[in-house]
């Protein structure tokens, strides 16, 4: 079969790059040519995360972070869902808001975090309002553009079939929208996650994933520190890789999907 | 005529469209799309309004669906004023439509939102059967042929029981083979619910085929320059020398005598 193992082919291509890091990594490391304090070998790392893998403390952890992450994305989904669909089909609410809101989304979400922490403390709620914060300008322009790109027939279409506002809005708007809303969704998700991170350790640490970030730095456990690192890359590409799928469920209706996503 | 006409049921409408004029503003000032159009299509009645691109046909065809107000004139369908779309009056185009995300079926029962679930997919399953798409309720349009897209919109149209038909081209993107078909299907449904029908086309022999009636429109302004009553008997045939008769009188109305003597000589 040509076409698997082509894609089997692409596939081990892209583990061409982590390996050839990793071979140097080991060169490195057994060679030492930088001190280990700064740069643990591989083995070394290996082992402080099989024993931080088997703690209570890592799981709790990591559940708590990717709670926050979801519950942030999910009220900045809803938010930026509806606030979007508004703005975009209504040119007046648009033309009032519209501008306040693109001046919105200059603002770094960093800059927000002394009003919110004044606001909210710093407890978990800050945490999540940043996390929503972060994550809900792009939900809000790509739901905006989804719904200016509303087929001009399809519009007519619901006019002349006497579709009710509400129907109009729910089965003609929001699926027609649907891939474009994915698209910031995506983007969401990933600012999410940085800014459970970065939440997690700018703001009062406590238990989350970014626990190693913070406390490998001060006990100078490097092995720790990266530790930290991979958990923060290896669940936001699982993050990524679930909406994906999510993303292709809801929108087997599209005839490229299948091709054009590949993976 | 030699077939039997018919009784139009009581739920076909006559449409009266009197006076109709249109501008468009344009680059370089106004353009006149519609001037002063006075049609008449009697309950059951098929016409066939033919012209050249931008004669104002479909404009006139949009008018009559309430898609868009015309400057002067006044539309009637029944005894009913045209002020807005409305279901009664179906309407269907040359692209089909659909909405992607819907099943054939859902979008057959797009527009009886009114109806409980059950009675709508139930009504929707039998305008599919009606137009001959039995088998295909639950693909989604990106699965069907440019024809079977076009037949599910054909059922979208018919679901709705209209009393009047209004056609803007659907076969102008089908191929030729397709195209006949859908003709046929058409009359087939045509006969059997007689609804009042206007259909706008270019194609000359699609519109002798079909019409009772042809309707033919000259450009700048857009007028009709007269109407054309096509007295075959049903079924017709195309290659028959009465079809090629009234076929070539139309052909004469766009283009001088000469050069339609010079096609159909060959």
């Amino acid at each position: 079969m040509p076409a698997s193992k082509f894609i089997a082919a692409h596939r081990l291509k892209a583990l061409v790059l982590p390996l050839l890091i990793l071979a140097l990594w080991l060169l490195v490391s057994a060679r030492v040519w930088v001190n280990p304090l700064l740069l643990p070998s591989p083995r070394q790392v290996l082992t402080t995360s099989w024993e931080l893998l088997h703690t209570r403390d890592y799981w709790e952890g990591l559940g708590i972070s990717l709670a926050r992450t979801l519950t942030g994305f999910f009220i900045a989904t809803a938010l930026g869902a509806v606030i979007g669909i508004g703005l975009g089909a209504s040119r007046w609410a648009n033309r009032i808001v519209g501008p306040s809101f693109h001046a919105f989304r200059q603002i770094a979400p960093f800059a927000w975090i002394p009003l919110i922490s004044a606001w909210f403390g710093g407890g978990d709620i800050t945490k999540v309002a940043f996390i929503t914060v972060a994550a809900l300008p792009a939900v809000i322009f790509t739901t905006i553009d989804g719904v200016q790109n509303l087929q001009p027939e399809h519009k007519e279409l619901a006019r002349s079939l006497e579709i009710s506002r509400w129907r109009y809005i729910t089965q003609v708007v929001t699926p027609s929208a649907l891939p474009d809303i994915f698209t910031g969704l995506q983007l969401a998700l990933v600012v999410a996650w940085l800014a459970t991170v970065g939440a997690e350790y700018f703001l009062q640490i406590g238990p989350g994933v970014t626990f190693y970030l913070h406390e490998g730095r001060s006990l100078a456990r490097m092995d720790m520190v990266i530790f930290g690192i991979a958990n923060v890359g290896v669940f936001g590409f699982l993050l990524t890789w679930l909406l994906t799928r999510v993303e292709r469920r809801l929108l087997r209706w599209r005839p490229t999907q299948a091709t054009a996503a590949g993976v | 005529m030699s077939t039997a006409i018919l009784e139009p049921p009581s739920t076909a409408a006559d449409i009266q469209a009197v006076g109709i004029h249109k501008r468009f503003k344009g680059n370089d000032g106004d353009v006149v799309a519609l001037q002063n159009v006075d049609i008449h299509v009697k309950p059951g009645e098929f016409l066939s309004i033919i012209g050249g691109s931008g004669c104002g046909k479909s404009t006139l065809l949009r008018i009559v669906a309430g898609l868009e107000k015309a400057d002067a004139g006044t539309v009637a369908v029944g005894d009913a004023p045209v002020l807005k779309p409305t279901k009664d009056r179906g309407i269907m185009f040359q692209d089909h439509r659909l909405l992607p995300w819907l099943t054939v079926e859902r979008n057959v029962a797009f527009g009886l939102g009114h109806l409980p679930r059950k009675e709508a997919l139930e009504r929707a399953n039998e305008a599919i059967r009606l137009v001959g798409l039995t088998g295909f309720e639950k693909a989604h349009p990106h699965q069907l042929s440019g024809g079977m897209a076009q037949r599910a919109a054909l059922a979208r149209v018919l679901v709705n029981k209209p009393k009047v038909l209004l056609l803007d081209e659907p076969f102008g993107a089908l191929d030729a083979l397709t195209k006949i078909q859908m003709q046929e299907e058409l009359l087939r449904i045509w006969e059997a619910e007689r609804s009042t029908v206007i259909l706008v086309t270019h194609d000359i022999d699609e519109a002798v085929f079909l019409g009772d009636r042809v309707a033919i429109m000259t450009a700048r302004p857009g007028t009709i320059r007269h109407f054309v009553d096509v007295q075959l008997p049903r079924p017709r045939d195309r290659s028959s020398a009465d079809f090629v008769r009234v076929r070539k009188r139309i052909y004469g109305d766009f283009f001088s005598v000469s050069e339609a003597e010079r096609e159909y000589e060959i």
